[in-house]
């Protein structure tokens, strides 16, 4: 009784000071078979994005969870991604609390960085306050993928919509075939989607359902995908299962303690680091 | 896991409770349906069946997926053992229940979940918790663990139970052959029909919610299942013989 008191009264204050959409997190606005179609229909119009570089070896940078507000961490992450000469960073899902001054000032923040290519995903978050519209407006597709291609090697990177806590039959269908016709032509498979697939800890944040959950773990553990990284539960964690590595990242929202990010030095395989805003 | 050792199993059970004094209750429902995570609707079967001796049950219970993601002849797996207690002339029921699933070419699920549940006229409850193991096959080293996950179950019937029919509506984030995150929860209609004393036809509905409060969330699916049970009272015909003895 307690608990359910306290969430409670945590939405009430939440809902109060307009940083959730109290209707919205009870049925989504918009359909994610709606979205993936929108997305799909500009990926349709547009070339899939190759990054090339001269170097067997490199960096992806990620992040979830900044919910700007405010960008003190997201400037410091983009920063340090520059600094790194990342080849790419992917920003997987609830950058911003939906409202269109946040996505405003994401996208002011974001276009200072010009020689970072920036690939971003949609988590929850960016579907309050009827925030697809500023999302597909601003970034075109939420459901896509693009490639490295090194001197040797082309490695795949598929960025999914889980912000209404399923990728609905459409994405799924699409995730499918891209994954059967597609895997065997790259090295590594990495997966970013914003929504946590596992409980490992006691947390409130939704999962997918068990049901679709097993149908991607089943998914990545036949067509051999390296690694599935997500945020949204604001705790990182590392599990493996069968050959695949599932990350979770902290959140990057400023002020939290545990605000941070993830490193990924590729080659011949994938190692990733947990990088802290506090170190 | 040998599947085939736990389906013999099942059927020496069946045997043997049909020779005891047992109460039992076979179960046989056919399951159609709708999610997000398939582009077709899917059918299923199963059979469940209920022994029952003095305050004591046991349930084993079988599925198929006929048309699914991946159809199989044998991909869940349920065994439950159940005590009834009373406590203050409440009765409340004690179960442990064991769960495999076969969900796909690959990944293997098992499941152990303790519950505890009571019943109060037109109002029934559960609640317990569970631990998931999920792992590939052809690499059982690397799994997964959720533990202590909450379980729960609210019904509230139209008529107090038992009736000759009933129709109920709950909450739940679990079912026979699935237990889900707290946080994905179900929202069925349940019905029956009793034909005869020992027959009884059931009609359930469920909506499926893909998560709750701290998504944007969205319909996963649905499904309605129709089952048929019937009681097989041996003790009572055991006891028949006994007297013309």
């Amino acid at each position: 009784m307690k608990r359910i008191a306290l969430v409670t009264a945590w939405l009430i204050l939440l809902a109060s000071c307009n940083y959730i959409d109290i209707p919205d997190i009870l049925f989504s606005p918009s359909s994610v078979n709606e979205r993936f179609k929108q997305s799909q229909q500009w990926n349709e119009s547009h070339p899939t994005q190759i990054i090339t570089t001269s170097n067997e070896s490199y960096i992806i940078m990620t992040m979830a969870d900044s919910h700007v507000g405010t960008t003190i961490n997201l400037t410091h992450f983009l920063t340090d991604a520059q600094n790194r000469s990342a080849l790419a960073v992917v920003i997987n899902g609830d950058f911003c609390t939906g409202h269109a001054k946040d996505y405003e000032l994401f996208d002011t923040t974001i276009k200072q960085y010009t020689t970072l290519p920036i690939f971003t995903t949609v988590g929850n978050h960016e579907l309050y306050f009827d925030g697809w519209n500023e999302y597909f407006t601003r970034y075109n597709s939420a459901s896509y993928y693009f490639s490295v291609q090194t001197p040797t090697q082309k490695d795949l990177f598929i960025c999914l919509d889980s912000g209404s806590g399923t990728l609905g039959k459409k994405q799924l269908a699409w995730l499918q075939a891209l994954l059967k016709n597609n895997r065997a032509n790259y090295r590594n498979c990495l997966v970013f989607t914003h929504v946590n697939l596992f409980r490992i800890r006691r947390t409130g944040s939704t999962n997918p359902t068990i049901e679709e959950l097993h149908i991607l773990l089943d998914l990545f553990a036949k067509h051999n995908v390296n690694m599935v990284i997500t945020g949204h539960d604001h705790e990182k964690y590392s599990e493996q299962l069968g050959n695949t590595t599932y990350l979770s990242v902290d959140a990057l929202k400023d002020g939290l303690p545990n605000a941070g990010y993830l490193l990924l030095e590729i080659d011949n395989s994938i190692r990733y680091h947990f990088l802290s805003i506090a170190q | 896991m040998n599947v085939f050792r736990i389906a013999i199993i099942h059927i020496i059970l069946l045997l043997w409770v049909t020779t005891s004094y047992a109460v039992i209750i076979p179960k046989l429902y056919t399951e159609v349906g709708q999610t997000q995570s398939a582009t077709s609707p899917y059918l299923k079967t199963a059979l469940i069946s209920d022994f029952t001796l003095a305050s004591y049950t046991f349930q084993s219970g079988i599925v198929s997926n006929i048309v699914d993601y991946y159809p199989s002849a044998l991909s869940s797996i349920r065994l439950l053992a159940e005590k009834e207690i009373r406590v203050k002339k409440k009765k409340i029921n004690i179960s442990t229940v064991y769960l495999w699933n076969k969900p796909g070419t690959m990944i293997r699920e098992h499941n152990l979940a303790f519950l505890v549940g009571t019943k109060h006229q037109k109002l029934a409850a559960i609640i317990g918790t569970h631990f998931r193991k999920l792992y590939a096959h052809n690499n059982s080293k690397n799994a997964i663990f959720e533990n202590w996950n909450l379980l729960y179950d609210v019904n509230y019937w139209l008529k107090a139970t038992p009736n000759v029919w009933n129709i109920g509506i709950g909450m739940s984030n679990m079912d026979y052959f699935l237990y889900n995150q707290e946080t994905n929860p179900h929202f069925y209609l349940s019905s029956y029909y009793k034909l005869t004393n020992a027959l009884k036809l059931s009609i359930d509905g469920r909506y499926k919610s893909a998560g709750a409060l701290n998504g944007s969330v969205h319909y996963y699916g649905y499904y309605i299942r129709t089952g048929i049970s019937c009681i097989i009272n041996k003790k009572k015909s055991h006891d028949r013989k006994n007297l013309t003895k």
